[in-house]
């Protein structure tokens, strides 16, 4: 099928993209949902179990550790929560595509990907 | 001393033989060493480890790794052609890809730091504690020669205080490239986690809104 733009346009298979793409993230949202259960990850948590004075507990080896490992896993889980937005997003612009009044001609809809890409995308070696 | 029980794990078992200088241990590792036997129990850091790995194969398997997902992306491609769809295609590589490989990446690396303290910690453990088995033993020769002399001919207390004082001032400097070894590798595993959480963070950063891109 020729799109309005004459592209080639193929609404059913740009849905079952769409859908597939939804149903990751679903499986991501499990992932959070897991991984949010998973108390073992923090488990070298000074704060429950070493002395509660804080100037004290922070001299052992395995405390300052502990507490990067606790941060990490509390960043894993929020770095999960935005995955899964940016998957959804994905989904909701083949959606897009699929309608009839859009279609893969959408400069609009390739515009506002090319934007998200600029704004997510990390300066090269920001973190490394 | 910690009233957290710690009888029951795997490592502790290791040390279960050597009851006569847990006492002693528990001591000179919190006073000498800054470390808490048995509080501070590596078997904690092996739970972690293992709790680390979950997260890395099922997000490859999701979006690296889909098989149902790579067929229906062939399918669009050949069906459909347009800017958006070219669009699409670069933003799905370049971001919710990269992220998953990233997010995973993280995980693996912070997975072998905690992995690496939890044998560090055991190795240390184990040799202090074969070490002080080793002090006790001469310990205990030293006060055998001051009694036998002690019923022979009587003898100055104070040489034996000097050698038992000589003795673990030989153990303290025996563990001390022990400790800088252990506090290095506990440095280097505190980097690396240090430096995979800043890329998780940076994934975790507050998203954009009304970004219209939905139907």
């Amino acid at each position: 099928m020729a799109g309005p733009e004459g592209a080639m346009w193929n609404p059913d298979s740009l849905n079952k993209g769409s859908k597939a793409i939804e149903g990751i993230a679903g499986a991501v949202s499990e992932l959070i949902i897991t991984n949010d259960r998973i108390y073992d990850r923090r488990a070298p948590r000074p704060s429950d179990q070493r002395d509660p004075i804080p100037h004290h507990y922070k001299l052992f080896y395995a405390d300052g550790l502990a507490v990067e490992v606790n941060a990490a896993a509390k960043a894993v889980l929020d770095a999960l929560r935005n995955l899964r937005s940016q998957v959804t997003w994905g989904s909701d612009g083949l959606a897009r595509m699929a309608k009839k009044e859009t279609a893969v001609e959408d400069h609009n809809l390739a515009a506002a990907y090319g934007k998200l890409e600029k704004k997510l995308d990390r300066p090269e070696g920001e973190t490394s | 001393m910690n009233d957290i029980d710690f009888r029951g794990t795997p490592y502790y078992l290791d040390f279960a033989d050597h009851e006569e200088v847990e006492e002693l241990l528990s001591h000179w590792g919190q006073k000498g060493m800054k470390f808490r036997w048995p509080a501070d129990d590596n078997w904690e850091y092996y739970q972690a480890f293992e709790a680390w790995g979950e997260v890395c194969d099922a997000l490859l398997a999701q979006l690296g790794n889909n098989d149902a997902l790579k067929k229906q992306f062939k399918e669009m491609g050949e069906k459909n052609d347009g800017v958006a769809l070219d669009a699409f295609v670069a933003y799905w590589n370049s971001i919710p890809l990269q992220n998953a490989r990233e997010i995973s990446h993280s995980s693996e690396v912070i997975r072998g730091a905690v992995w690496a303290v939890n044998r560090n910690l055991s190795a240390f453990k184990e040799t202090a504690m074969l070490s002080l088995l080793d002090l006790k033993k001469a310990l205990d020769d030293t006060e055998g020669w001051w009694w036998s002399r002690w019923f022979s001919i009587g003898v100055d207390r104070s040489e034996v205080e000097k050698k038992s004082r000589s003795l673990v001032h030989e153990f303290d400097l025996g563990m001390k490239p022990l400790t800088s070894q252990l506090e290095q590798n506990v440095g280097q595993a505190r980097e690396l986690i240090v430096k995979q959480k800043a890329v998780l963070e940076q994934i975790a950063k507050p998203m954009p809104k009304n970004l219209g891109l939905g139907p």
